[in-house]
């Protein structure tokens, strides 16, 4: 009896003790810290009325590639540059001599790119030779010869250029690091114009990286949507430009048009009428000319009653002031079918 | 988590591609849901010489009011003052208060004593005129030219007849509970123009105007036996419709006027007999051993509805006008009696008691679409205008004198009560005067 209670006694000490050590309390659950996802909340009749791609295609897993960015907008070019040359005033062109010691001058020759002074020869030349198609200002955004382009427009813009001759060489070599293969539209051109022009002294940035960019005639990487090696994007055959009017804008639409609609309930032969009112609406929402309506179904007399009734609910509605303007091309028509079948 | 999301929005944007329909040039949008709200009608005073204009537009403007399909905009608001009826208003200072239509007249007295009375109906917001009418009366039935009006005007918005025009003939009650002093009476359905039509202490029930309006047909306790009677609104005369050894009442004319149809009580049963004003003939349309009775032609005068407790308790049955194929057409736990077949031949007007209560209301000649329109402590009797779209009945409410009269919109809007200046019973529309 003692024996037994002493084992008891001893085994249960050791068992808690070995609890004590072995059970502890548990280890905390670590939490990665979390960062909030910023979401923006789009209506979703924008999001699908901007989808464009096959309606066969499976769906995918990506989203659509981003799109090709814009390069920044270059500042004034007079703003730019060594202000101690501030480029304002026109400088005269009497002073055009290729006098490149005041490109020279300035310590902001950051860029330390020995030129080559007979690689810059060539490249002119290239750029000579592709300058006389300066006319096709067509969508081949691949080729680098936007560059071109811009300089060879440049030369007849010298109102934004300050230093009209005497420049053109150096810039085909600055535009071409910045943009590798910038889309061929106008504005960017000028852009690209401008950014060459504010740098006066740019021959010294020559270097045979950027002249080989220059002269890599492949295309460029995938940048925009097109380019994109990526399946098509589940979507319209056409995208409508999210110029469609949202549910909740025919809503509205529909509420003061229904709100204006008085009618009486419990006509004779009223249930079966179904009206068709057409009116043209101008930009402020005002009527155009007269609404056009047509009846079916029901007496005669009841289409009369009805259509007059539809008739004056829009006339009263007008103007239609709680349309998007810029929605405008969705609504410069509408078309409302009446039907009265509920109410009788 | 990202691409869930991008997941679910292709997905949204999948679907919604899919159901979008091709783009059109136009939107289209589907209204199935109006405004059940009187018409805003601006009512201005008829130009005239003396006072009459102003009266006779106050009660075309009251008449339409009481339809509860017209909401007259108040005059104070007015902004143009019209003075020549005959001129285009300025629509925009009309619809500048809403007003759909414009009522705009004038009374002119013609050298040979009559009035001539014109109006003009316009459309504010389509700047049209609707309708415009002339009409020339003796002076002293100015109230019935504005009645005429009124239906010109209601006519020409609703697409239905008016009923402006009519008279209604009643049980007029008077005196106290144990001595009531019950005599017919007609009215014109504004209440105005009462005129007593029987002068005696004998208890008269279930008047009924005849198609020409110049007869009425009810039943009188006179000489202690009910019998049905005729009354030429005219003369005054009257005469017993038949002869016949027991007593008869819930009389009806037929739609062409020239039958009288109603219940005959022998042994303790009653059926249905017509019998025919020119030729004084019977005929007896029911042989059953319940009581049959409150029989109503179809307008078209091909069938008839009526109720009978052969089923155990009042049900509403429908006949072919000569007694065949009689079915019936109200069922469930409750009693249905006075059938009425509406004007326009589409539905039957009935009173229901259920529970202590009792309704008006209607269902389709088929016996489908019961619709309950009120429901009270004492409701019985409905008859219906002749444009078929607004009953009047009789109301007793819990603890009241006497019952009045009430009238009601078929679709169970507008519950207004006609005056009259004493208590009143049993309502009887009259048609249209042709």
């Amino acid at each position: 009896m003692k024996g037994s209670l002493f084992t008891s006694s001893l085994l249960h000490t050791l068992a808690l003790s070995a609890a004590l050590v072995s059970l502890g309390s548990p280890e905390k659950l670590e939490f990665a810290p979390m960062e909030s996802l910023p979401v923006d909340i789009v209506p979703i009749e924008e999001f699908t009325q901007i989808q464009k791609g096959s309606t066969d295609a499976p769906m995918a897993e990506k989203s659509a590639p981003v799109p090709t960015k814009k390069p920044p907008i270059a500042e004034p070019a007079e703003n730019i540059g060594d202000n101690e040359v501030d480029l304002k005033a026109p400088p005269t062109p009497s002073k055009r001599p290729v006098e490149q010691e005041v490109a020279a001058a300035p310590k902001k020759v950051e860029t330390p790119a020995p030129t080559p002074d007979p690689k810059a020869n060539e490249v002119k030349e290239v750029v000579k030779e592709d300058t006389a198609p300066p006319p096709e200002p067509e969508p081949q955004p691949t080729e680098p010869q936007p560059v071109e382009q811009a300089v060879a427009e440049e030369i007849p813009l010298p109102e934004q250029a300050p230093i009209p001759a005497a420049r053109p060489k150096p810039e085909i070599a600055k535009p071409a690091e910045k943009k590798p293969a910038p889309k061929p539209d106008a504005k960017k051109d000028t852009k690209a114009q401008e950014t060459a022009k504010s740098k006066p002294q740019m021959e010294s940035d020559f270097n045979a990286d950027e002249v080989a960019a220059l002269l890599n005639k492949t295309d460029a990487a995938g940048g925009g949507a097109k380019r994109s090696t990526d399946q098509e994007a589940l979507g319209g055959r056409t995208d409508t430009g999210g110029s469609k009017l949202s549910q909740s804008e025919l809503d509205a639409l529909r509420g003061v048009i229904q709100d204006n609609w008085l009618i009486t309930p419990g006509m004779a032969d009223a249930a079966d009428v179904r009206i068709r009112v057409t009116f043209r609406l101008d930009q402020n929402g005002a009527l155009i000319g007269e609404p056009e309506a047509t009846a079916t179904g029901g007496s005669p007399s009841a289409q009369q009653v009805l259509m007059s009734g539809a008739v004056r609910a829009v006339r009263k509605s007008a103007p239609f002031t709680n349309l998007p303007p810029d929605k405008y091309d969705a609504w410069s028509e509408v078309v409302v079918n009446f039907d009265p079948s509920e109410l009788m | 988590m990202k691409t869930l999301l991008l997941r679910l929005l292709l997905v949204c944007a999948g679907m919604a591609a899919a159901f979008v329909a091709p783009a059109n040039a136009a939107v289209e949008i589907n209204i199935n849901r109006g405004n059940v709200q009187p018409l805003p009608i601006a009512i201005t005073d008829f130009i005239s010489a003396d006072g009459i204009g102003a009266q006779i537009s106050a009660v075309v403007e009251a008449d339409l009011k009481r339809s509860g399909l017209f909401a007259p905009v108040n005059r104070a608001a007015f902004i143009e003052k019209i003075q020549n009826p005959d001129q285009a208003p300025r629509f925009p200072d009309w619809t500048a208060l809403k007003a759909e239509a414009l009522v705009v007249g004038r009374i002119v007295r013609e050298p040979d004593g009559r009035l001539r009375a014109e109006f003009r109906l316009w459309d504010t917001f389509g700047g049209q005129q609707m309708t415009g009418q002339q009409f020339f009366t003796d002076p002293k039935n100015w109230r019935r030219v504005a009645h005429m009006i009124a239906d010109a005007i209601y006519e020409r918005i609703t697409g239905e007849k008016g009923y402006f025009d009519t008279r209604v003939v009643f049980v007029s009650e008077s005196g106290p509970k144990t001595d009531r002093k019950r005599q017919l009476a007609i009215m014109d359905q504004d209440g105005e123009n009462i005129r007593m039509l029987t002068n005696s202490n004998d208890i008269v029930l279930t008047p009924r105007f005849s198609p020409s309006r110049q007869e009425i047909t009810y039943m009188s306790f006179e000489g202690q036996q009910p019998r049905v009677y005729l009354l030429q609104l005219e003369t005054g005369a009257r005469e017993v419709v038949g002869n016949f050894p027991g007593m008869t009442f819930a009389p009806r004319f037929s739609p062409d006027g020239q039958r009288v149809i109603m219940s005959l009580q022998q042994d303790g049963n009653a059926n249905i007999y017509t019998m025919d004003l020119r030729s004084r003939t019977t005929t007896r349309l029911t042989n059953t051993a319940a009581i049959d009775t409150s029989p109503s032609y179809s307008p078209d005068g091909s069938q008839i509805v009526f109720e009978s407790d052969r089923g155990g308790r009042q049900q509403l049955y429908v006949m072919g006008a000569d007694g065949s194929g009689q079915r019936r057409i109200s069922f469930g736990d409750c009693s249905y009696s006075t059938p009425v077949w509406s004007p326009r031949g589409d539905l039957i007007a009935f009173t229901k008691q259920s529970g202590g209560r009792f309704s008006i209301g209607v269902m389709k000649t088929d016996g489908s679409g019961e619709r309950i329109l009120t429901t009270g402590f004492h409701n019985e009797g409905p008859t219906w205008a002749p444009n078929g779209r607004v009953l009047m009945f009789f109301r007793q409410n819990a603890g009241a004198g006497g019952p009045q009269l009430y009238s009601i919109d078929l679709s169970g809007y507008n519950e207004q009560l006609v005056k009259t200046p004493s208590f009143a019973s049993d309502p009887a529309w009259s048609p249209l005067m042709e």
